[in-house]
């Protein structure tokens, strides 16, 4: 019993936790200029952040490390800076994106403009990091998380043809300017294959002390949770592609498609679409500021917990609040949230062979793993979506800046 | 070395295959242009029904009238399409800009304007896009 309600939690943090502001406003993007088109980049993501989550979590449970620490132990502490800055970079970036799809919402709301929230919200995240425990936090974002369902429901509501929808599940030729759909595919990918992600389970996975039982546990949750997720960034692309794009509206900015809701929702809508945006964005800071100080305490060796107090890991402490003050900076610059958000999904893409290769290295290692290393169908999947995302990214990211 | 080099060309020749066309770069920015007139003109509809904050639809003018003047002036100087297009959209352009300042300062979008602008310069879009630029710049007019 105690088992089930374990899983029925991973799910539920899974589904709370997914949608951020990459997920979103990548999806809207999609929708909007592509209708279904770009719904299989959604699916490859999906199944290959399940196979990621899944492996280090079967990591965690078996070695009891986290990634960075069996990383660090396994190739060195001077192979282990370079996937370290990456990740960190990546973070930052993304983290900022995040901070700034919160205020945003918050100007969406208010009419207030986002520069005035900026501080606040970044005050906000730091506030919950000090005071909060690594549970309530997680629990506390799954739970108001839960509140992009909406888009599900709204996707429902319009009625898609479904078969038209299950077509797009496998890529097609686009229909029209290749580079943006490369490049909007690319962003679907970096969005929902988060790097930041996988080694924040692997440090909740430690934190909450998974052993083998929890095995099967962590294998549920990694596909079905992440599955459900990703039903939240689907069902957003369905109701972009049939609410903003008959018209026209290409939501080349978050203001564009803020009204998105107001069709299947009526007044609710907007509200929805600004809580969800608002709630996405902080969970999602939440866990890329406290990944930033996990990844760093683990590759230096320091004293690492969210369930500490402040005093007991004052470096831990100090690093999730150096990433929050740097990550304030561009909103603070005026940098638009959504083109924040593009850069840094695609730079996520870029980066991700760096930090999942290595994990691949480690998952196939018998002596750490013993029976429990990968399959050839996981590192196949992995190695094909990595090699696929990171050759579309390669492709488009110049062209874009070619284009732009 | 050899291998190097021959996934550098391989790469290289994929990424001038993808790359898009300067028609193609050019009737993006114009539809982004077109895109505020229609987000515009779809949210006032909105408050009309009291579906969305008057707050926001005076937030949504303003950035739209930032965003369509950049665009404005990334239209104009976009040397690779002939001027009598750069032109057409770029006074396009500066006719939604002004219409979303009205709008503004009016706090009601000024629909038929933004309508108006929003499908000629959908119409400019769809003739670049077609490759027939000069022929777009006098059928728009």
């Amino acid at each position: 019993m105690k088992k089930l309600a374990n899983i029925a939690l991973g799910i539920l943090t899974s589904v709370g936790g997914y949608l951020e502001v990459g997920s979103m406003g990548t999806a809207l993007q999609a929708g909007a200029a592509y209708r279904y088109q770009l719904l299989w980049a959604i699916v490859a993501g999906t199944i290959c952040v399940a196979f990621l989550v899944e492996m280090t979590g079967r990591l965690a449970a078996v070695s009891h490390h986290t990634l960075v620490d069996a990383m660090r132990k396994h190739f060195g502490f001077t192979f282990q800076i370079w996937p370290l800055t990456a990740q960190i970079v990546v973070d930052l970036f993304v983290l900022a994106s995040e901070i700034g799809g919160a205020s945003l919402a918050l100007e969406l709301a208010t009419g207030v403009s986002i520069r005035v929230w900026v501080i606040p919200v970044a005050v906000l995240v730091w506030l919950v990091l000090w005071l909060g425990s690594f549970g309530a936090i997680e629990r506390g974002v799954a739970v108001l998380g839960l509140v992009t369902l909406c888009f599900v429901l709204a996707a429902l509501w319009l009625h898609p043809d479904w078969r038209d929808v299950a077509r797009h599940v496998v890529p097609r030729r686009p229909d029209r300017d290749p580079a943006q759909y490369a490049y909007l595919a690319v962003g679907i990918l970096g969005a929902t294959i988060s790097p930041y992600l996988v080694s924040f389970y692997s440090s909740g996975a430690v934190e909450e002390k998974w052993s083998l039982k929890d095995l099967m546990p962590n294998r549920i949750v990694a596909g079905v949770g992440m599955g459900f997720g990703s039903t939240v960034s689907a069902a957003i692309l369905i109701v972009a592609a049939l609410v903003l794009a008959p018209r026209g509206i290409l939501a080349g900015s978050y203001e564009q498609a803020a009204a998105i809701l107001t069709v299947p929702l009526g007044r609710w809508g907007f509200w929805l679409f600004c809580a969800s945006l608002f709630i996405g964005c902080v969970g999602a800071a939440f866990e890329l500021a406290l990944d930033v100080s996990y990844i760093t305490a683990q590759t230096f060796g320091w004293n690492w917990s969210e369930n500490q107090k402040p005093a007991a890991g004052p470096r831990f402490s100090l690093v999730y609040t150096a990433a929050i003050l740097v990550a304030t900076v561009p909103s603070l610059l005026g940098i638009d949230p959504l083109k924040l958000t593009m850069f840094s999904m695609a730079l996520t893409v870029v980066m991700l062979p760096l930090i999942t290769a290595p994990l691949l290295v480690l998952m196939n290692d018998k002596r750490l793993l013993k029976r429990y290393a990968n399959g050839w169908i996981t590192n196949v999947a992995v190695v094909v979506i990595i090699l696929l995302s990171f050759t579309l990214a390669v492709l488009a990211i110049p062209v874009q800046i070619m284009g732009a | 070395m050899i291998r190097k080099a021959r996934t550098l060309v391989l790469l290289a020749a994929a990424t001038f295959a993808c790359s898009p066309s300067p028609n193609a770069a050019f009737a993006r920015k114009v539809e982004q242009a077109a895109s505020w007139a229609a987000a515009a003109e779809f949210a006032d509809s909105m408050r009309t029904a009291g579906r969305v904050p008057q707050g926001y639809i005076e937030d949504l003018f303003e950035h739209g009238a930032e965003d369509v003047a950049e665009l404005e002036k990334q239209v104009s100087a976009d040397e690779h399409m002939p001027a009598s297009v750069r032109s057409r959209a770029s006074t396009l352009c500066a006719r939604l800009a002004a219409a979303f300042r009205t709008s503004t300062e009016a706090k009601a979008a000024n629909v038929g304007e933004l309508r108006t602008t929003g499908a000629e310069l959908r119409r400019l879009a769809v003739a670049v896009r077609s490759g027939a630029a000069d022929e777009a710049a006098g059928a728009v007019r």
